[in-house]
């Protein structure tokens, strides 16, 4: 298991899970509202060229960008 | 005595599209309906309810209620609240739907599945409309819609909203059920139970995996383009360039209508000046209307030609992208991403982009966003800075090869959204809350080819926006502003312009006085009055106030070179610097006043906007001597 920011760009991995404590757990629950739920297929598309920037990330069949910070929640396998 | 409110609601089926934002909701609505609302391809462009009419081929009536896109049934920002409301029967004056269409996007069924379980679990009657199913055909993702009812137990029908007759399946559907109410029945539970994410999550992934479709699905073409617009380096040059080439072209396209539109007004005068004896009938056609008119219409092409672009733009695809490439930039002044189209819809006008503020689930991250929206240089100043930069920037100069009078609007639209950050900023550093990181998640879209008849209809909309402005709140000041400024008559023999002895010639002479440190002369500070009602009015006022002011008979008609002849270059610089902050817009505050619930923001504004604008004409007014 890893971070999906440290997940290899443009390699599939599978979400593991969102984690959140009590100051993120709204942006976790959004997280998973769009789509970041255990199992499903996601891949790192691109990443700024300035750390941390935002990711733009494809899952399913949507593409999302993510603040770092939001991306920072999610764990992959 | 008390009082109670009944809601008496039109006869007729109730049908609420629901379904993903960008889903394609609201052209599926016009496409039933026969509306006209805005589509574009990104998330969150409707954010209110809307409705519309269905007569079916044997004379019924259902009533069609078009919703904002929600990824699920739990709110987070103030449109997705509408869409729950309604589907809870919480809405204000409406009743709970009779029955639910869920609009689902064929290339990403996930996404909307999970949506199409919630609103099952709500007990409503629904039915599934597959949407954008040929292109999800041609992507290779083929959906076998009758599998997919049996599996949900409800009916599935797919669509293709931006084809004509792309929504019979759906309209065969709706006519059925108003037909016979029994051919829709309500499915599940009835009450909205606890978030059920993940058993719904693995109910979606047996539907998919029996479909075969329990894969990652790229798109292919969308990731190509995004390799180049989004590119580190490249994405941000070709970004400033795309803008670059809209003011420039702005100008560029639009010297010949312009030239047209001006003979069109001159042959009008002429024609007029000829027919009518020196009566007062006649100085308030010419003086008034005309030369106050034709001041505002000229600058037409202009308006479309920067249209016509924004709307590429957005049917494209292309703006979340740019949202996505800025946003280190926003979020170093405090912003979300989620601001970032709020502020773009601004440049239009400021109304529809503090409306659309509505998408943003964070309170303050809302409330800076309306306060920064008046600054977004809204198409209104557009005459008011061509007026401007045509009387004071030579046409055929340039500066390293690119025309200078498009360098001088890009460089206005830049100090705008320059201000609108430092003051984002400011609000960041002086707030707790605004030192929190602010929330992005925003969707990609597919990039689109642009669809020609929905840019065409975009335009006619915005020509028919103009022009009812201009016959309505610009011709009605037009024509106050000529009699202020024609009555009382001067006195016999009076050695100064007419103008100087009317009412408006006397309160712009007692207002010059404090306008005087920004470099500004009566005939503006009377320009400004009906000014405050509309920023474009200012240009007709000054066309109005001009024309009366000439006291020779070598009167010259245009305002442009009129305007080159009698101010400074410092005045002319002054009033485009006063113009890019200035709050004047009634109809701006008003909808700040209604999006807030209080008089507080609106004068807050105001009061900070009007400073702003004092300061920036005072110190252009100052320096521009220097450097001329």
């Amino acid at each position: 298991m890893q971070r999906l920011l440290s997940s290899k760009t443009n390699t599939p991995f599978k979400v593991h899970h969102v984690a959140f404590d009590d100051t993120n757990a709204e942006c976790a629950n959004h997280l998973q509202q769009i789509g970041f739920l255990p199992g499903e297929e996601v891949v790192v598309q691109r990443r700024s060229l300035f750390d941390p920037g935002p990711v733009v990330v494809r899952i399913g069949a949507s593409t999302f960008a993510l603040r770092h910070c939001e991306a920072a929640c999610i764990f992959v396998v | 005595m008390k009082e109670i409110t009944v809601h008496i609601h039109p006869s007729g089926l109730l049908f609420a599209l629901v379904g993903n934002p960008n889903c394609g909701k609201t052209a599926l609505f016009n496409r039933l309906t026969g509306s006209r609302q805005k589509v574009a391809n990104y998330a969150g462009v409707t954010v209110e309810r809307k409705e519309g009419q269905l007569r079916s081929s044997t004379g019924k009536r259902a009533r069609i209620l078009d919703l904002p896109g929600t990824d699920s049934l739990y709110p987070r920002s103030p449109d997705e609240r509408v869409t729950c409301e309604v589907l809870n029967g919480q809405a204000l004056g409406e009743k709970k739907p009779d029955v639910v269409v869920c609009v689902v996007d064929a290339t990403n069924l996930r996404r909307g599945l999970r949506l199409v379980l919630g609103v099952q679990r709500l007990g409503l009657p629904c039915l599934v409309a597959l949407n954008m199913s040929d292109e999800a055909r041609t992507r290779g993702i083929n959906i076998d819609a009758q599998a997919l009812s049996k599996a949900l137990g409800i009916i599935v029908v797919p669509t293709v909203a931006i084809k004509s007759a792309g929504d019979a399946a759906l309209r065969t559907a709706i006519e059925a059920i108003l037909e016979d109410r029994s051919n829709i029945v309500p499915t599940g539970g009835n009450t909205l139970i606890e978030p059920a994410i993940t058993e719904d999550h693995q109910r979606v992934q047996n539907i998919l995996s029996s479909l075969g479709l329990d894969r990652l699905i790229p798109d292919t073409k969308s990731e190509r383009l995004d390799r180049l617009l989004l590119n580190p380096v490249g994405g941000p040059i070709i970004l400033l360039m795309v803008l670059f080439l809209i003011f420039q072209a702005m100008f560029d396209w639009a010297e010949a209508p312009m030239s047209w539109i001006e003979m069109g007004f001159e042959w009008l005068a002429d024609l007029i000046n000829d027919a009518l004896p020196d009566h007062w009938l006649r100085s308030l056609l010419v003086e008034g209307i005309i030369a106050g008119l034709g001041g505002v219409v000229v600058f037409l092409p202009q308006i479309l030609i920067l249209f016509f672009f924004i709307l590429l733009l957005e049917e494209s695809g292309y703006l979340p992208r740019a949202a996505y490439i800025l946003d280190r930039m926003m979020g170093s002044v405090g912003l979300s991403g989620r601001s970032f189209i709020p502020l773009l819809s601004s440049f239009a006008c400021a109304i529809p982009g503090i409306i659309a503020t509505r998408t943003i689930p964070n309170v303050r991250d809302r409330l800076v966003t309306i306060m920064i929206a008046p600054l977004m240089t809204c198409s209104a100043r557009l005459p008011v800075y061509t007026l401007l930069i045509s009387a004071f920037i030579p046409r055929h100069s340039t500066w390293g090869g690119f025309q200078r009078q498009g360098l001088v609007m890009f460089g206005l639209y830049m100090t705008a959204i320059l201000g609108a950050m430092v003051v984002a900023w400011l609000l960041k550093t002086l707030t707790r809350s605004g030192r929190q990181v602010r929330p992005l998640m925003m969707a990609l879209p597919t990039y689109r080819l642009p669809n020609p008849l929905s840019v065409t209809i975009g335009l006619w909309h915005r020509a028919n926006i103009f022009m009812k402005r201009v016959g309505g709140i610009i011709l009605t000041t037009t024509i106050g502003l000529w009699f202020l400024a024609s009555y009382p008559a001067p006195p016999l023999n009076a050695p100064a312009a007419p103008i100087e002895y009317s009412y408006a010639g006397m309160l712009g002479q007692w207002l010059a006085v404090i306008l005087e440190p920004i470099g500004f002369n009566w005939q503006i500070a009377i320009a400004l009055i009906p000014g405050m009602a509309a920023r474009e009015v200012a240009v007709s006022a000054l066309g109005t106030v001009y024309a009366l002011s000439v006291t020779g008979d070598d009167a010259e008609t245009a305002l442009i070179p009129l305007l080159a002849q009698q101010w400074s270059v410092a005045t002319g610089m002054a009033m485009l610097a006063w113009y890019v902050f200035a709050p004047q817009c009634l109809a701006t505050l008003a909808t700040i006043k209604r999006e807030t619930g209080g008089w507080m923001m609106p004068l807050v504004a105001a009061a900070y906007m009007f400073v702003l604008a004092y300061g920036a004409a005072w110190l252009v007014y100052r320096l521009t001597p220097l450097l001329f």
